[in-house]
Formats: structure tokens, C-alpha cells, sequence
């Protein structure tokens, strides 16, 4: 399977779509960091968002183009024929995914990771850590949905088409099931420092705000939120964070911070969630079953 | 016999239409099977089959000496290569890279004779030029030279020349051959076009609404579509007793009737039996093409027995 893999790969480098898609990502990511250093404060976490978010949608779309050639051309037939069988060549395309989503990973977030180098004595490294791997896996889970797809629908166009629904659809499906429990499109929680500064809203990516240091209430609450939420794609780096500068905080507003988000977190991690989740792993299973069931035309 | 591949009692049911029916067929090593069949007869879907593009729903299959329930199958089709249907290549890539990709598949070195296949296939002078500005023969000869990567020893070819001008027809059946003498390479064609596969085969299988009604080789079937004359006669020992005397070829078909496959002159024919006290009642001379052959075995609308004189 390794040289299957290596084909698959061999291929996708050589597509002119995705080389043109790697370069836009590394764009991407530079324009995030430089937006990052320049903003600071509370509106760059929309940004940030919105970076993420819409690039992942992307990247899934051209590794479904890429891999959905396999099917346009026929060429899956030679694999076949060679002797692979229809799980192994699934599995490579699998491990195509995860292989694009770290390379635009890393054109993305490494960037942003380098600019906060000047940061990262301030910060508190966990829950960086935490973002950084939240946003891994949106990539992950984009990148895979992709692949599920093009290989359910076997078609170039229908894999682009169906890997936005697949993304979107989620996207909507967490939204959904956050609005039937809380009632509300989004939790207004806010959190505000000693000035009366916003250092925290919503649920967005935490990431450092200039002079302000991060602080964590829960170690495992960023991946709970992951879960919670059930969309990492729209999570990106779903933590529930507090940026605190230190020097103006009293102990007794930090314990007040903290309650307040824990209350937050308490509340968020209701028993019905999450129900995106499954639709996850269902569509990788599925397109699985569904591969090595039908012919491959 | 040493049979490269054979199936066993192999169907293939959609819903409730049955695709392949029982198909049993042998393809001995060192041959060119070509197998016959109307437009959906069934061939492709068995190609599909042997090369695991689809599973059977019933029936097993032994290729290169590996059952297809052994689970090891695979290796055995790493000996075989395929072009199923149109060729499969990437068309924005050139013939070599397209070589290079099918290596870099099969984990065999880069350099290891993609200049020899080219030439073989004759497309070394493509230079730069993308498979998807190929002609049509250009594009089958390039899905043959993939299929050629591996030295397989088994070649399966799906109707091969469809679509080609009869200088591709010509360039294709001149490789195939060169291949089954100079690789000793089995190959298995399927087409509807019987005298394309006449210059070629030298094993016949033919598939009709996905049963298999008949396998021959071609001597037997060159044998059977000669001309003779078929006689119609009083006395069929004494005619048989004229036929032995003469050392004629003949073959009885019933008590009273007979074909002769001999070139001889009616009235000759005629004294002699005449000599024999047996009455020559009716003489008619028939050659049957290879069309009419199938047709006639298929139960199809041809002229029965070819052309009567």
C-alpha cells in the first residue's frame, strides 16, 4: 500500500490545481499572521475564523478535484488491475488526506505560529497547544470528509460539489443542534478585563491578544468544546479562554473569571450533544462500504 | 493443457437481471483467446470480473494458477494487465510521465525500459505532447503500454479496436501478435468484429445473453467454416463405403444426409456413387464465414450455412 500511496500523492503533487491551492494556503497563512500581529484585540478573531473556515472548505474541494481525477480519467481502474485491492486503495486515499491537510496546515497555521513567537513567553502553553491542535483537526476532518466523498460519489465534479455539502451541511448541523439546546444562534458570553475591554467572546479562536496573557480554566475543555460543538470545522479553535493581563486582574477576579466560564462550560455540555460527530465518522465508514460494494465503472 | 485462466460456473446478477449466467471458460497459456459476443453479451462484465473491478455473485475463477476465494488473488493479477472498456490514463500528463506513474504503481524502477515500451507502441516520438491531444489510436496504444509496465503474462484486451480508422486496426493487431510470439504472452480480446479476430485468435469463446455456448480453437473452427458440399444421398453406408475408397473427407450428419469437404467435381462424385449402386438425390455447395457461423450458433437471423450454390 505504501507505493499506492506514494502514487496518489505523486499525482496530487503534479496537479497544477493543487500546487496553485498550496500557494493560496501559504498566502493565506501569512496574510492570518500579519492580520494577527497588526489587530490584536477582539476583532481578529472573526478574522481568524473566517481564514480558517473558508480555506479549509477550499482545500477539501481541490483534494476531492485531485482525487476525484482518479475516477474522471479511469485510472483507479489501473490500480485495481495491479492488484490493490478496493480497501487498500481506499485507505491510501485516506492517508492522502491526512497528508494534504497537515502540508496546508502548516502553510496556514505555521505562519500565524511563527508570529507569535515574540508571545509565547506570556502565554500559557497549553492551551495554545490546544489551539493549534484544535485547528489541526478541522484541517484533519475536512480533508477526510473530502476524500469519503469523492470516493462515495466517484466523480471529479460530484466529489467538489458533494464535499462542500458534506462541509457545510456539518457546519449547519452543529449550528442547528447548538440552537436547539441553548435557544439562541450564538452564547453571548463575554468576558471583559479590569478596563472594561473585551478579552473573550463567543467561543472563537483564543489565540494571543497583544500584552495579554493566556490563562485556561480546563485543560480538556478544548477538546470537549471540539466534541461539544461537534464541528471542529466551525470550532477551529473552540476554547473557552480567558486573555487576562495578569498585572490588573486580582486573584478574586481571576476566581470570578474562571466561575464564570466554567458555569459557561457546564451549561454548553449538555447530555443530547453532540450529534455531528457520528455524521463524521459515518460519512468516512459509509464511503468505505460503499466503495468496496460497488463496481468501480 | 496449461490453462492461464479459467472460470468456474461464474455468474454476475444485477438486481434481477443476470449479466452471467454459469459462464465456464478456459484460455490456455501461449494463446490469443478471442472472445465473441453481441453488444451485451457479457464480456465485459467477465473481463470486469477477472480483473476485479467487480466480484461474482456466484462461481469462482483461477487465474495464474490462484483461486479467486483463496483471498491471494491479488498476486496473481499482479501477472496480468488489463485495458478494460477506453483506455485509463492521465490525460494532462504525457506518454512518458504516464509510464512513469504506472512504475512508480507497480514500485519498479523508473528507467527500467519505458523507452522500449514507447517504441514498442510506437509512440517514442510524443515528446511533450499531453495524452489528451492523442488521437484515438494514439490513446488505445498508450492504455496497451500501460498495461505493458509490468511484463505481464496475461494481457486482457476489451475490444480493442473500437473506434479506430483500419491503420489503427492494423497497428494494434501487428503489436498483439508481436507480443503472443515475441513475449509469449497470452492475450484475450474480446470484440464483436469476427474478422479482425480471425486474423488474430487461435482460441474462440462465444458468449451469448451471458452464457458461454461454445469454445474452439481456431483450427477446429477454420475446420468447420471450409467449404463442402452437402449431399443428400439413398444409401449413407454405401456412400461411406465410396467416401473410404476415395479417402474424401466427409462427415455424416444423418442417416441419409452428409457434407463432403473435398474439392471434387459433381459428376465424379456422382459416378461414383452411381458405381456403388447409391442415388445421388441432392448436392449443394456451401462455405461458411465465421459471421454466419456465430450467427448460426447463436440462433440468429443469418443465412443458414452460408452461401448455398
Amino acid at each position: 500500500m505504501r507505493t499506492l500511496y506514494r502514487t496518489l500523492m505523486k499525482r496530487l503533487c503534479r496537479d497544477r490545481i493543487l500546487r496553485f491551492g498550496a500557494v493560496l494556503a501559504l498566502l493565506l497563512g501569512i496574510f492570518t499572521a500579519v492580520e494577527s500581529v497588526l489587530l490584536g484585540g477582539y476583532q481578529y478573531l472573526y478574522v481568524q475564523d473566517f481564514n480558517f473556515y473558508s480555506g479549509e472548505a477550499f482545500m477539501a474541494a481541490l483534494l476531492a478535484f485531485g482525487l476525484g481525477r482518479e475516477f474522471s480519467d479511469g485510472t483507479v481502474r489501473n490500480k485495481l488491475i495491479a492488484g490493490y485491492t478496493k480497501t487498500q486503495y481506499y485507505l491510501a486515499t485516506m492517508l492522502c488526506a491526512v497528508t494534504v491537510a497537515t502540508v496546508y496546515y502548516l502553510l496556514t497555521a505555521g505562519p500565524l505560529a511563527l508570529a507569535l513567537i515574540p508571545e509565547y513567553k506570556r502565554l500559557t502553553a497549553q492551551p495554545v497547544a490546544e489551539a493549534f491542535l484544535c485547528i489541526f483537526l478541522s484541517n484533519l476532518f475536512a480533508a477526510v470528509t473530502a476524500a469519503a466523498v469523492c470516493n462515495l460519489t466517484r466523480s471529479q465534479i460530484a466529489g467538489v460539489l458533494g464535499t462542500f455539502a458534506a462541509i457545510f451541511g456539518l457546519y449547519t448541523l452543529g449550528e442547528l443542534t447548538e440552537q436547539a439546546d441553548s435557544g439562541q444562534a450564538y452564547h453571548d458570553v463575554t468576558v471583559t478585563d479590569a478596563r472594561g475591554q473585551i478579552v473573550f467572546a463567543q467561543n472563537g479562536t483564543p489565540l494571543v491578544i497583544r500584552k495579554k496573557k493566556l490563562i485556561y480554566t480546563e485543560p480538556l475543555h478544548s477538546v470537549l468544546m471540539v466534541l461539544h460543538h461537534g464541528n471542529p470545522i466551525t470550532t477551529m479553535g473552540g476554547l473557552s479562554c480567558v486573555f487576562q493581563d495578569s498585572r490588573d486582574w486580582s486573584d478574586a477576579e481571576q476566581k470570578k473569571q474562571r466561575a464564570e466560564l466554567d458555569a459557561y462550560a457546564l451549561e454548553d455540555m449538555h447530555p443530547r450533544y453532540p450529534v455531528t460527530i457520528p455524521v463524521m465518522i459515518l460519512i468516512p465508514a459509509l464511503g468505505l462500504l460503499s466503495f468496496r460494494k460497488k463496481a468501480i465503472t | 493443457m496449461d490453462y492461464i485462466l479459467t472460470t468456474n460456473a461464474v455468474s454476475k446478477k444485477y438486481w434481477k437481471a443476470k449479466a452471467l449466467d454459469g459462464v465456464t471458460m478456459h484460455i490456455p497459456r501461449g494463446a490469443i483467446y478471442g472472445f465473441v459476443g453481441r453488444n451485451g453479451a457479457g464480456k465485459t462484465t467477465l473481463i470486469r470480473l477477472i480483473c476485479g473491478l467487480q466480484d461474482p455473485s456466484e462461481g469462482d475463477y483461477t487465474l495464474c494458477g490462484i483461486n479467486s476465494a483463496s483471498g491471494d488473488i491479488a498476486s496473481a493479477r499482479r501477472k496480468m494487465s488489463a485495458v478494460v472498456e477506453k483506455p485509463a490514463f492521465y490525460s494532462d500528463m504525457t506518454a512518458r510521465q504516464n509510464l512513469e506513474m504506472q512504475y512508480t504503481l507497480l514500485g519498479m524502477p523508473a528507467d527500467d525500459g519505458i523507452d522500449e515500451l514507447l517504441k514498442l507502441v510506437g509512440l517514442s516520438d510524443t515528446g511533450s505532447k499531453k495524452a489528451k491531444n492523442f488521437s484515438l489510436g494514439m490513446k488505445q496504444r498508450l492504455g496497451i503500454a500501460i498495461a505493458l509496465c509490468g511484463r505481464p503474462d496475461f494481457l486482457v484486451l476489451d475490444e480493442p479496436t473500437n473506434g479506430l480508422d483500419p491503420q489503427g486496426i492494423i497497428e494494434i493487431r501487428e503489436l498483439i501478435l508481436r507480443l503472443n510470439r515475441e513475449r509469449q504472452m497470452t492475450v484475450l480480446i474480446s470484440s464483436h468484429i469476427l474478422d479482425e479476430l480471425a486474423r488474430l485468435a487461435t482460441d474462440y469463446g462465444f458468449i451469448e445473453k451471458g452464457k458461454i455456448v461454445q469454445e474452439i480453437s481456431a483450427q477446429a473452427l477454420e475446420a468447420k467454416c471450409r467449404k463442402y458440399l452437402h449431399v443428400k444421398v439413398s444409401d449413407i453406408k454405401r456412400f461411406t463405403n465410396v467416401m473410404e475408397e476415395n479417402h474424401w473427407d466427409y462427415e455424416i450428419l444423418t442417416d441419409s444426409e452428409a457434407n463432403i469437404y473435398e474439392k471434387i467435381m459433381i459428376r465424379h462424385l456422382s459416378d461414383a456413387l452411381a458405381a456403388a449402386d447409391c442415388e445421388l438425390m441432392s448436392v449443394s455447395e456451401h462455405e461458411e464465414s465465421l459471421e454466419n457461423y456465430f450467427i448460426n450458433l447463436i440462433g440468429g437471423t443469418g443465412t443458414e450455412g452460408g452461401a448455398a450454390k
